[in-house]
């Protein structure tokens, strides 16, 4: 087991300098660089700049050199100095930019993982236990319709919906006297009220995969042997539900966290452009759209490298899980 | 139509524009600052700042008197004789009387000049009769060969953090700021005279200063205002760290010189609190974006919060608070603004700015006029009455629905199929107008070309039908006296049997393609192929300026302005970088009526005669018609203002344009609020 | 009930001799709701099959006078109360200029009569079988083709163009670019994690190590470099074969982590063992003793990926970066209702996303009897 940890661990490094130069290739593909997308929005203001001012600003940002220069450039501060460069857009060192929108964005990000797993875990079990009965259809279609729905259109409805019943529009999370006044205890019933929204629309977009798995892996395993042999022996339903079967329903849940720990460090973005919400999502789309090099790099660098952690404890998670996977690594 | 008016007006105002310059020149120098207003005021209705009769009483308000720290409101306005008196809108329209209090709402999208253009103080400003009027310099005049101009100033009028505002702040701002390109533009165009050669700026006393030119300049006031607009900065905040940056800038690469920009960078963040990355950036963004920073003391209404967590434009949330020392006043002495805050609020897009708007959470968005009906119905929806505002429009025509063809383009055939009058003319006509007018914009704008709308300076019912009719046959036959031959495919193609397609592009999201899809049904029925490409505007910007663009539909700057004198950039080949039918072409390239064009604008400039002027511009103007070197489809339709009721003082009818810095014009210090 | 399973085939001989793939569509069949959903798939991709010949219109057919106009009402009794011939009129439109509204009425003065198998504009069904009826048109009193008059049963776009036309056209692409890049994703992840699985060693590491990097790059970067990368000016069909690989080459990552997992779990199995041993190739081991092992799971993996797939075209096409009009896909159409005056004042233009919900569903259900059906132990 250590020695497959071992192993993992070793090419770690390797993995995540081969991602980091992927990424910047990626971030720097589209035609255009920061320059002159900042002259373009400058030009949508009004401005115009000339063609020598932006060449002006491209050597000013360094942006005159070929990409694999900026990029060994970065990578050597980052190495160096620790020194993850700056946000041309905001003009302000990246790790403070991404400062300002993490807590917001693993508090809201954590809060919508745990929903989707309390939601999903029971409709799952109860599904799996009651097949074709009415309630597994009714409870499928209900994890289903938020899944089915695509996001941005669900989040416009559901505000405009809430608008016409109520008269008041909740965009965002905060209002502009939370804003203005920073958050008072009177504006905590408020602040979960706006909540609400978000949390639904996009918890409930991942609800389906999770009861699909969890369904399906219930049943399989509820016909496996040793379920059988559970049953003979006279074990509780309950017992067999949850010690047996849900614990080896639950492999592949794990495996798919990996892909969670990304989705809780930049949050949603469609449905955080459509709802207005200040988290990193949104943040980094603007980044890449503009080719804020530095900015979209970092965030896009630190999701790969949860990633690849996830999948690594995801692996050794496994590995003890299921002793055949180890057996096998060691052979 | 209400907006109609405006516009006669406009017409009007601009041929005396002209004039006024003449009614400058001609009166004699006077001799005290007081006398020289008075030719300045006789064509600037809308302001005044002619001497109080009776000893006005100024007051100030709670929001100061509550703070208890400023001390007396005469002593932070400028002296008695010196305030200005805001007692008319921009149209001239009488304003209410108002009240103090409360906050104006509105939401971002973390742009430069999202906060810039409606509180900006320009030295002078435009009200919509395109006339310039006297706004931080309380007049001017001019010497009888256009060569010097004397800058008259307020006696006693203060920067926002009470320091007093001189003629040292102007001339300072020139000669260290612009000769130096601290602020990253330099010297503008308003300041060069006809050899390029940039002006001389002094210092006469604190409330004088001269500006100097080598040959006649004879727009150099309305030039100011278009170009420049302020022509100041506290040199008592940015002395230091100009010099430093002026001082490094002299130096040679090396430790020396990484140390004193170190230096000046410090120098700047002990101003704004903010950090920058190089000297460059921070000049530009302290001292052209000055507003959009903590700390640094304008001349504005409004100025930027100081406190943590609300003063930085690319927060979530931002507030420009009341300057204490603001120099204007309503008609009975109350010291403006009226309003204690303006507040925002970070947004995405501007679909949310206008949900915002709905409950109540933002005050004024400009709307499509499909959202109109739903503006409406939120009063009783959500008990939000919100008045729409119909302001007149600029362009020739309707930008979305203009088709600029590259008339300097590399490939020859396309150069000289373009530049052919009857090329033109039938993509012109073998588009149905009417039910393209129906279709894209459910009639709300009216079929026609591009071409000066109706009111607007140049405007003939002529011109704007030009070519308007739709004529499928009569298309064929000019595409085939163009050099055109229809191929088997029932394509046209060149005589020689090259292929002919037009390659359009446009910016993506610009709605362009819906348009596209329209004209290429009626493009391909004549016999045009065609295709369509929309990319991001930073790509398209790029390629504008390489002259790579062949065909261009939305384009990103559209043909026509307010007048092709005050801004010729869409309208006179080599002016802009960025105009999609004249591309890269300049007086050197430029051939036939296009370089016409370009000599009679020189000539314009070099012309004091106001009828001289006004047939040099009839002429340019008469170029536009009879080429038609763009195609407009669609007029423009009214720019429409959401604005929440309890608003006051928000003025309808005035004139969009950047010229009049958008909603600048709309002079937000006199707006107040009451529920 | 002491069943010691939950449910007990009534097997009868027949059951006894089935191949595999019967004994799965027996089960199949049991699964009320996938039956269901198999029948509503089939009818909406017959429909994309017939999508000419349905639809009424052109995805040009442009109208000023029916732009952003509700469903058309289609009368059965005429004016004296008596069942008629279905008919519409025709609709007039006021422009309010205080209200900024238009008001559009019924003109009353002429009828069109509802046509079956009426004469429209020309199509090539299946690209070459030139036809012109479409299922329904409009007639005017005499017997005309109408050229003005309109029947838009789901209501008119923003060009007034016809919804329900341009919802067939739209599922052509839509309904099978998923497919198609389901497939892709499902046969590159099976083949890759089978080929990382089985063989192990150094193929398996390079392999992992891919899967590590493309996976480890989050979606939206991905999309906005290969949209970049789509070269500008090509054909529609063009573009749709790029958003298809597009979609696969993110998609098949995952699957292949999860088919390597069982490989390896399953390639000490004596069953395997005995195969090789009695000579059986490795791509007949893997294809024939492996998969099966697990198809199930595969399934399951395949059946949501389509609607993944769906709802990833829909979100390119929200962020600007998939299919553009005058391409119609469920993703077009989508991003056209996304405006709030959409919402509020057109909410006939809405009708597509129920399309999609229905067939995202659908997809799921489906899914969800195939694996039941696939479970080799019931």
């Amino acid at each position: 087991m250590l020695k497959y940890i071992g192993k993992r661990l070793l090419l770690f490094i390797p993995t995540i300098l081969i991602i980091s130069v992927v990424i910047f290739f990626i971030i720097q593909l589209p035609p255009g660089d920061y320059a002159s997308s900042y002259a373009a929005a400058m030009a949508a203001e009004g401005e115009i700049l000339t063609p020598e001012q932006i060449q002006d600003l491209r050597v000013q940002f360094g942006l005159d050199k070929p990409w694999y220069v900026q990029y060994f450039i970065w990578m050597t501060d980052i190495i160096t100095k620790g020194d993850f460069g700056y946000s041309f857009e905001y003009g302000r060192d990246v790790w403070a930019v991404i400062g300002d929108y993490l807590p917001l964005t693993l508090a809201i990000s954590f809060i919508i993982l745990v929903f989707q797993y309390a939601v999903s875990l029971p409709i799952g079990i109860y599904c799996a236990n009651h097949q074709y009965s009415v309630g597994d259809y009714i409870w499928s279609f209900i994890g289903f319709i938020g899944t089915a729905t695509p996001n941005f259109l669900l989040a416009i409805i559901v505000m405009y919906v809430i608008y016409v019943k109520t008269g008041g529009m909740y965009l965002g999370l905060f209002s502009t006297e939370m804003l203005q006044n920073g958050m008072r205890l009177e504006y905590i019933p408020e602040f979960l009220g706006r909540c609400l929204i978000p949390i639904f629309v996009i918890g409930t977009s991942g609800t389906c995969g999770i009861i699909r798995t969890v369904r399906a892996q219930m049943l399989d395993e509820q016909a496996r042997q040793y379920t059988l042999t559970a049953r003979a022996k006279g074990c509780s339903e309950a017992t067999i539900t949850y010690k047996y079967c849900l614990r080896a329903a639950l492999n592949p849940v794990v495996s798919g966290l990996s892909g969670a720990l990304r989705t809780i460090f930049s949050g949603s973005t469609v449905s955080a452009i459509v709802m207005n919400m200040a988290i990193l999502g949104p943040v980094l789309l603007k980044a890449l759209k503009s080719q804020d090099m530095y900015l979209a790099g970092t965030i896009v660098l630190v999701q790969a490298i949860l990633v690849v952690v996830g999948t690594l404890l995801s692996d050794i998670a496994l590995a003890w899980l299921d002793p055949r996977i180890r057996f096998s690594e060691r052979s | 139509m209400k907006n109609m008016k405006q516009w006669i007006a406009l017409v009007l105002a601009l041929v005396l524009c002209l004039g006024t310059m003449a009614a400058c020149a001609a009166a004699p120098a006077p001799t005290t600052p007081t006398e020289t207003e008075a030719p300045v005021e006789t064509t600037a209705p809308a302001e005044t700042t002619a001497p109080v009769e009776e000893e006005m009483v100024f007051t100030e308000a709670p929001f100061l008197t509550a703070a208890g720290t400023y001390g007396k409101v005469e002593d932070r306005l400028p002296v008695a004789d010196d305030v200005m008196i805001e007692s008319v809108d921009a149209a001239g329209n009488a304003l209410e009387i108002g009240v103090y209090g409360g906050e104006l709402k509105r939401s971002a999208g973390g742009g430069n000049w999202d906060a810039g253009k409606p509180i900006e103080e320009g030295l002078f400003r435009f009200n919509t009769s395109g006339t310039v009027e006297p706004n931080v310099a309380k007049g001017y005049d001019v010497s009888d060969d256009y060569t010097v101009y004397t800058i008259y100033l307020r006696e006693g009028m203060k920067w926002s953090d009470g320091e007093p505002f001189t003629a040292e702040d102007c001339v300072w701002f020139y000669n260290a700021v612009c000769l130096n390109k601290v602020d990253g533009k330099g010297v503008r165009s308003c300041h060069k005279d006809a050899n390029g050669d940039p002006a001389v700026v002094e210092k006469v006393d604190d409330t004088t200063f001269t500006v100097t030119f080598g040959t006649p300049k004879y727009d150099f006031v309305e030039a100011l205002t278009v170009d420049l607009k302020w022509h100041y900065a506290p040199k008592h905040v940015f002395e230091k760290m100009v010099d430093l940056v002026i001082e490094s800038k002299g130096m040679e690469d090396g430790d020396a010189k990484t140390a004193k920009e170190a230096e000046a960078l410090a120098a700047a963040q002990e101003i704004c609190g903010v950090e920058f990355s190089d000297i460059g950036k921070a000049g530009k963004e302290m001292l052209y974006y000055f507003w959009n920073y903590p700390g640094i003391p304008t001349l504005n209404p409004f100025v930027l919060s100081n406190e943590e967590g609300k003063n930085s434009i690319k927060g979530e949330y931002y507030e420009f608070v009341r300057n204490p020392y603001y120099w204007k006043v309503d008609a009975k002495g109350q010291q403006l603004p009226y309003m204690d805050k303006i507040v925002y609020t970070t947004v995405q897009n501007e679909t949310q700015t206008l949900m915002l708007l709905l409950d109540g959470t933002v005050d004024y968005q400009t709307i499509a006029v499909q959202d109109a009906p739903t503006v409406l119905d939120a009063e009783t929806t959500s008990g939000t009455k919100i008045n729409l505002y119909q302001w007149a429009p600029t362009y020739w025509g309707s930008g979305e629905y203009q088709l600029h063809l590259n008339l300097g383009i590399a490939d020859e055939q396309k150069n000289a199929l373009f530049n052919n009058p009857d090329f033109r003319q039938a993509l012109s006509i073998a588009v149905d107008r009417v039910e393209m007018a129906a279709t894209l914009t459910n009639n709300w704008n009216e079929p026609g070309q591009a071409a000066p709308q109706e009111g607007a300076l140049g405007y003939s019912e002529e011109w704007a039908n030009q070519w308007t009719e739709y004529d499928p046959a009569k298309a064929q036959t000019l595409l085939e006296s163009a050099g055109l031959t229809k191929g088997s495919d029932g394509f046209y193609a060149f005589a020689d049997g090259t292929k002919f397609e037009l390659n359009i592009v446009s910016v993506a999201d610009s709605g362009a393609g819906t348009t596209y899809e329209f004209l290429k049904k009626y493009f391909n029925a004549v016999g045009i192929n065609c295709n369509f490409n929309d990319y991001d505007r930073s790509v398209v910007d790029n390629d504008l300026m390489a002259g790579s663009i062949e065909c261009m539909l939305f384009p990103v700057t559209p043909i026509g302005d307010i007048s092709i004198a005050l801004k010729p950039n869409s309208m006179i080949p080599g002016s802009a970088t960025n105009v999609a039918w004249y591309g890269t072409m300049n007086e050197e390239t430029a051939t036939g009526d296009l370089k016409t064009l370009i000599d009679l604008k020189q000539k314009l400039d070099e012309t004091g005669d106001p009828d001289a002027r006004a047939q040099i511009v009839n002429d340019m103007m008469a170029l536009h018609q009879k080429n038609q070197w763009t195609i407009g489809y669609i007029a423009e339709a009214p720019a429409i203002h959401a604005v929440n009721a309890r608003i006051h003082n928000f003025p309808d009818g005035l004139v969009w344009s950047d010229i009049y810095r958008d909603m600048g014009i709309a002079h937000c210090q006199c707006w107040f609020i009451q529920e | 009930m002491a069943t010691l399973f939950k449910k007990k085939e009534k097997n009868q001989e027949s059951t006894y001799l089935a191949s595999q793939w019967q004994l799965m569509w027996i089960k199949l069949k049991k699964h009320k709701l996938a039956r269901f959903s198999m029948a509503i798939l089939l009818v909406l991709y017959l429909g994309a099959l017939f999508a000419d010949f349905l639809a009424p219109y052109g995805l040009d057919d442009f109208s000023g006078l029916y732009k952003d106009t509700a469903p058309t009402k289609v009368y059965w009794r005429d004016e004296n109360g008596k069942f008629s011939r279905p008919f519409v009129f025709k609709l007039q439109k006021i422009n309010d200029k205080k209200t900024f509204t238009v008001i559009t009425t019924e003109d009353y003065s002429q009828k069109y009569y509802v046509k079956f198998f009426c004469p429209g504009i020309e199509y090539k069904f299946l690209g070459f079988i030139p036809g012109n009826v479409h299922l329904y048109g409009l007639v005017d009193e005499q017997g005309n083709v109408s050229t003005d008059a309109r029947i838009n049963i789901f209501g008119a776009d923003s060009m007034g163009r016809d919804i329900f036309s341009r919802l067939l056209f739209g599922s052509q692409v839509s309904l099978t670019i998923p497919f198609v890049s389901a497939a892709i994703s499902f046969v590159l992840g099976i083949l890759l994690g089978g080929i990382s699985g089985y063989f192990g060693g150094w193929i398996d590491n390079l392999i992992q190590r891919i899967i590590e990097v493309i996976s480890a790059v989050p979606s939206i970067p991905l999309w906005l470099a290969l949209s970049a990368a789509i070269p500008p000016g090509i054909s529609v069909t063009a573009m749709y074969l790029y958003i298809t690989i597009i979609l696969s080459f993110i998609g098949w990552t995952g699957l292949a982590r999860t088919v390597r997992g069982r490989f390896i779990a399953l390639r000490k199995e004596d069953f395997v063992m005995a195969a090789r041993l009695a000579g059986v190739s490795d791509f007949k081991i893997i294809v024939k003793h492996l998969v099966p092992g697990f198809l199930s799971y595969l399934i399951v993996n395949l059946t949501l990926g389509i609607p993944g797939s769906i709802l990833g075209e829909t979100s390119m096409s929200y962020l600007g970066l998939g299919m553009k009009s005058p391409a119609t896909s469920w993703g077009v159409l989508l991003k056209e209702t996304e405006a709030l005056a959409t919402v509020a004042q057109c909410p006939w233009k809405m009708i597509p996303l129920i399309f999609v919900i229905i067939t995202v569903l659908a997809y799921n259900f489906l899914g969800d009897g195939m694996r039941d059906a696939a479970d080799p132990y019931k």
